[in-house]
């Protein structure tokens, strides 16, 4: 038993670094140190902790603990286990050259990996060095799991003789929520220009995220084609702001034109896919997002085809520079709270209950009175306005805008941070906007592994996760409540 | 005057007639049961009713107006609701969510309410909330109204199908096999109940049934359906006597089923 929790951690942790080495991405952490320690080795001694604490917690798991004696020796195998997985290649490449089938397994890989030692003790080093740290973590779990339980429990007492507002849930949610609040209006004043950018990019798929979501997490209708309302918006800003039909209306003017085109837009979809379900109104939203791109790309005379529209007017406000990408990140922070609120309204109303209805059973929600023709359309149209908000603010952030901008790839995106975030839960669309669009600016260093790294987060998060990130309640429930009848089941067998 | 009235409804598959040609009344307060062999068109005439298909010819009166080529949301608006022969709950909605969606077409805050949570749509909601508590207790579920629906045992689904039903206010329920599947405690239990709602509520109730022990205990008149016509219609001891219906249920000489139950 102690054996297979000691392999199981350390397969886990070998594969990973394994992965780490393989993707370059130990060369590409090699730059920056800490404290005089690169980067790569923190993460490799990272690494080592976290093989320990796999192993600890896998045999903690059980009825009875076993003595620490024996959960430490099984860190230290973890930790053993771990190292040989990278061991045997270390090994191959400092005798050989595998870059013809492994390109970024160079000799700055080997160097880092052996701590710039010769082949034996390099490789002894490593493997050493990973059994050392899990095994460290191994003594340690038990004292530290016995520490914070006792500092839950302090908390959750002085709540209780405390003053209301800091009694348990209020220590736990508001404090936490207050501080990351600050963070996200403070931090951008420090951060500069490229990362408010960036920001202002998370905060742009933010709302468009929470817009999908009233179309995809409320009222269940699958909608490939979200793109075309985000065209829609910047198109129609960019027509009202700038030189193109010499028009010069202002960005606070067209936000309600703009809205208004977005959503009527919204219904136009909305209308002739009425009667359609799951894959197949998949298919007709995919093809109207592709539609409307293909319009922007050739009516050139109306929109200026793959050229785009140029010189598009930033929003301003009397007395203030709207134009630098901390003042779009303010504006967008401000849109992004406003479509969070008004989403999370509806949700939590009459029209929320009714496209949860229609979400689980249409015919019945019909059947109860609810006029589902009347309440698709509204999910349609209020998701495409937000859409429309999120494209005005895009193209006057970009200044200049093109059909290219607009590909089948957004509508996969938004609906990616949805699914990874936890569908029909807005924290979870924030934290999923966050890990899908700001994590790969972040990881612009690892350039060509970038998108593969990306994408086995992605698998990982799917098979461990699947509600998502944050997900709704209800949501968390529906999958462990199926995760827990098959377990019954396979018990019971 | 007749709540609920057909008029010659016939309603054409292709080449199959489901229902052929039926003329059929409720009178304001009664129950009555409408019975027949599986695949007679009984669920068929239900969903013409409630409006799921519309009917190749014929009329259906409901309170002195046509229901025929209104939506179904419209029809229950008007006061025609039902259940469903195999549960259909919104299954991870929880058991007062499930009664509040029924309450929908009773409700008129909409979006600017719904956002701005202006004083009118929070009185709205809070009634909203309490006849749905009040509706759970009626029919049982009073300490189960925050369960999802799916995680209720079988009779508490059945139940509260009934209650979100009733949450839209109709005048004429429609039950589709309310008894199947329960044993003959719970069936016990359901006839007491469907009879409760007829008298505390003032509801007419038309039901299809194949337990023939509610249907023959609680039915002021009995309607037998059999491919697509009806064949039969009387109270209870007469059709049990009717050769016509026995022979549709079990050919020649099946008169034990019915009179033994």
């Amino acid at each position: 038993m102690q054996l297979r929790a000691s392999i199981k951690a350390g397969t886990i942790v070998g594969a990973t670094a394994l992965f780490f080495t393989i993707s370059g991405m130990f060369n590409a952490l090699a730059g920056p140190h800490i404290a005089g320690v690169s980067l790569s080795h923190i993460i490799l001694a990272l690494m080592g902790l976290w093989g320990g604490w796999l192993t600890v917690r896998d045999l903690m798991g059980g009825e009875e603990s076993p003595p620490p004696w024996q959960t430490t020796l099984s860190g230290a195998l973890a930790g053993i286990i771990a190292g040989l997985w990278i061991a045997p290649l270390v090994a191959l490449a400092s005798a050989i050259d595998v870059r013809y089938v492994l390109d970024s397994v160079t000799p700055d890989t080997i160097t880092i990996l052996s701590f710039g030692r010769s082949l034996p003790q390099g490789v002894l080093l490593l493997v050493g060095g990973l059994a050392v740290l899990s095994m460290a973590t191994a003594l340690l779990y038990p004292y530290l799991s016995r520490a914070n339980l006792q500092m839950r429990q302090d908390i959750s007492t002085s709540g209780l003789s405390g003053p209301a507002f800091f009694s348990g849930r209020s220590v736990r949610v508001i404090l936490p929520l207050t501080l990351l609040g600050l963070l996200v209006v403070l931090a951008p004043l420090r951060l500069g220009g490229y990362y408010d950018h960036v920001l202002g990019s998370v905060g742009i798929y933010v709302m468009m995220g929470l817009g999908l979501n009233v179309v995809v997490g409320f009222a269940g209708l699958l909608d490939l084609g979200y793109v075309a309302f985000f065209a829609i918006g910047a198109y129609a800003y960019a027509f009202l702001n700038s030189p193109k039909y010499n028009m010069h209306v202002g960005f606070w003017i067209s936000l309600p034109i703009v809205v208004a085109i977005a959503a009527l837009g919204g219904i136009l979809l909305g209308v002739p896919v009425l009667r359609m379900r799951g894959d197949y109104l998949a298919i007709v939203t995919l093809g109207f997002g592709e539609i409307i791109r293909l319009f922007l790309n050739n009516l050139v005379k109306l929109t200026g085809g793959p050229q785009g529209i140029l010189d598009i007017r930033p929003p301003s406000l009397p007395g203030i520079d709207l134009g630098n990408p901390l003042a779009f990140y303010y504006l967008i922070l401000v849109g992004c709270v406003a479509t969070a609120f008004v989403t999370s309204r509806l949700d939590r109303s009459r029209i929320g209950r009714a496209w949860a209805a229609i979400r689980e059973d249409e015919d019945v929600a019909r059947a109860m009175g609810i006029d589902t023709v009347k309440y698709k359309l509204m999910a349609f149209a209020i998701g495409a306005s937000f859409a429309g908000i999120g494209g005005s603010i895009f193209a006057s952030r970009q200044a200049a805008i093109f059909p290219a901008d607009f590909t089948l790839m957004v509508s996969i995106n938004v609906l990616c941070l949805i699914i990874i975030g936890g569908m029909g839960s807005i924290p979870g669309i924030i934290a999923g906007s966050v890990a899908l669009i700001g994590l790969p600016e972040m990881l612009r260093g690892f350039s060509d592994y970038r998108l593969l790294i990306f994408g086995a987060l992605l698998v990982i998060m799917m098979v461990f996760r699947p509600e998502g990130l944050i997900p709704s309640v209800r949501r968390q429930q529906e999958i462990h409540e199926e995760e827990e009848k098959l377990g019954i089941a396979t018990a019971a067998t | 005057m007749a709540l609920l009235e057909a008029n010659g409804v016939v309603k054409q598959f292709g080449g199959l007639i489901a229902v052929n040609n039926v003329v059929f009344s409720i009178e304001k307060g009664m129950i009555a049961s409408l019975i027949g062999p599986n695949g007679a068109g009984k669920t068929t005439f239900f969903n013409i009713i409630t409006g799921f298909y519309q009917p190749t010819s014929g009329d259906i009166i409901f309170d002195g107006q046509s229901l025929v080529g209104l939506s179904t949301d419209r029809i229950t608006a008007r006061g025609v609701s039902r259940t469903f022969q195999n549960i259909r709950l919104f299954a991870n909605m929880s058991a007062l969510e499930n009664v509040l969606v029924g309450e929908h077409c009773h409700l008129r805050s909409g979006v600017v309410g719904a956002i701005l949570h202006t004083p009118g749509t929070m009185r709205e909601e809070a009634q909203a909330e309490a006849r749905a508590h009040e509706l759970l207790d009626f029919v049982g579920l009073r300490n189960r109204a925050d369960e999802l629906a799916k995680n209720l045992p079988y009779g508490d689904q059945r139940r509260l199908e009934i209650a979100r039903a009733l949450a839209t206010e109709p005048k004429l329920l429609l039950l589709d096999e309310p008894s199947a599947g329960m044993n003959p405690i719970e069936t016990e239990d359901l006839t007491q109940f469907i009879r409760r709602l007829r008298d505390e509520l003032d509801l007419t109730i038309l039901l299809i049934e194949h337990h023939m022990r509610v249907v023959m205990n609680i039915s002021d008149r009995v309607s037998v359906m059999d491919l697509g016509e009806l064949i039969a219609e009387g109270a209870p001891e007469e059709i049990q006597q009717n050769q016509r219906v026995i022979e549709a249920y079990l050919g020649t000489g099946g008169d034990e089923m019915l009179g033994a139950e």
